[in-house]
């Protein structure tokens, strides 16, 4: 999974959001690293609704401007699932090879 | 009222294709424009790089589909995707044989073949390409095949090829012979985007194979031109296709296991196409260098025949594999049948 596609998917694990909402959480859930143009976030919705990972939820109109609401769905939430895991193992190997690593005494 | 900013960036949506931009233009411009802040001096702007790069990059996945696409899109990118396989496989195999006839002896002790400091180079780009792409590089690999066609394409252009270019007399030989460099190049690039799934690693097989064979036309007697194998490769690949793979993947009683799988997987539209698209500039080279060929040679002589056999049962194969290409790709469901996000709940 990419890390844009991860984060899409964290992004929607709360509440359903529209593309604007996304990108905008998307920025907030990577501190401000990862600024999505509005042409990859649908290329990234696209491919994990073909998916089945998200789905449309509603649309809206507002101010004369259309909305539309996207969610995770339950395939989608098992793929985080599954991808967040496999991350924590990664940081947890990497967290006590540091941690191991700065205990041992200095070698000459 | 639409501002400048909104106009340009409709205008950069433009690069997607129509049914697409139908559905999805006003919700990307409510998102585009969601995130700016709405004073005069921005409305006037342009939209950032960024922006039209990633629109530019989503147009080029909405037509030559990976991952999740709808069947007729993944079928142009598995087109296009299988195009620049053969071709830069093709390459590595040219540049392989190069490299071996000028390191190993030939028949007289020494080698046949003398390696220029380009060749080595060309040789060593083509297949770190190929390798970056197969060991799931892509992005490296899309640059460097890029730049390796077109250093290929200048190495070419010496003083006497550009006077007989503008002359006019090898135009059509020299354009073809750059199609088959430039199209598989140019395939890489844009049909392995970040949505195409890996090829594969049984494709490195292809390279030394596609070697062996041109040590093999070698020692037969012939024309030695690389065209004559690159027409006998795709014609034989044309009429397997037509006649056997095609039919193979119909469902019938004793079609099943491992052959029926691969029945399935090569009978889609992206074999004849990509074949008919490698087949164009072959011929285009071939059938000309043939022309002249006979048009020198005192004598009929038999390898000339089956050659010229060859190529013209290649130019009779290639419209059919065209028009079961298509015909097989019309069959697959549009993209507009299709929504790219799920129904609403």
């Amino acid at each position: 999974m990419t890390e844009p596609a991860f984060l899409v998917l964290t992004a929607l694990a709360g509440e359903a959001r529209h593309g604007y909402g996304i990108v905008s959480e998307v920025e907030r859930l990577s501190d401000g690293r990862v600024s999505m143009p509005v042409g990859t976030l649908y290329g990234v919705l696209d491919r994990l609704a073909g998916e089945g990972l998200v789905e449309l939820d509603r649309e809206e109109v507002q101010q004369g401007r259309l909305r539309r609401y996207y969610r995770l769905t339950d395939p989608g939430a098992e793929a985080l699932a599954a991808e967040a895991r496999r991350l924590e193992a990664n940081v947890r190997a990497a967290t006590e090879r540091l941690r191991a690593r700065r205990t041992r005494p200095a070698t000459a | 009222m639409r501002t400048l900013l909104e106009e340009r960036y409709r205008f950069l949506l433009r690069m997607l294709p129509a049914g697409y931009r139908a559905r999805r233009e006003e919700e990307m411009v409510a998102t585009y424009l969601e995130g700016m802040t709405g004073t005069e001096e921005e409305g006037l702007g342009r939209p950032r790089w960024s922006e039209a790069r990633g629109i530019a990059g989503l147009a080029v996945r909405v037509r030559l589909g990976g991952t999740g696409a709808p069947a007729r899109s993944l079928a142009r990118g598995e087109t296009v995707r299988l195009v620049a396989l053969l071709g830069v496989a093709a390459q590595v195999a040219i540049s392989l044989h190069g490299a071996a006839r000028a390191l190993l002896p030939g028949r007289s002790g020494s080698p046949v073949w003398t390696l220029t400091w380009p060749d080595v180079l060309l040789t060593l780009g083509w297949t770190a390409a190929f390798i970056l792409l197969i060991a799931g590089f892509a992005r490296p690999a899309r640059v460097l095949v890029l730049a390796v066609a077109a250093a290929q394409v200048l190495a070419s252009l010496d003083a006497e090829r550009l006077t007989a270019l503008l002359s006019g007399s090898e135009a059509v030989i020299w354009a073809s012979w750059t199609a088959l460099m430039v199209v598989p190049a140019v395939a890489l690039a844009t049909g392995f985007h970040r949505d195409a799934p890996h090829p594969g690693h049984r494709w490195l097989a292809v390279p030394p194979a596609g070697a062996a064979l041109l040590a093999l036309h070698g020692l037969l007697p012939s024309l030695g031109s690389v065209y004559e194998v690159y027409s006998f490769a795709l014609l034989i690949g044309g009429l397997t296709w037509l006649t056997v793979t095609r039919r193979a993947a119909e469902p019938g009683p004793g079609k099943r296991g491992r052959y029926a799988r691969w029945a399935a997987a090569w009978s889609g539209p992206q074999v004849p196409l990509a074949l008919f698209a490698l087949a164009v500039p072959t011929l285009g080279a071939w059938l000309p260098l043939l022309a002249a060929y006979w048009a020198s040679v005192p004598f009929v002589m038999p390898y000339l025949v089956v050659e010229t056999a060859g190529a013209v049962a290649l130019a009779l194969t290639a419209p059919a594999l065209l028009a079961a290409g298509v015909r097989a790709l019309r069959r697959l469901p549009a993209p507009e049948q299709l929504p790219t996000a799920a129904t609403p709940a």
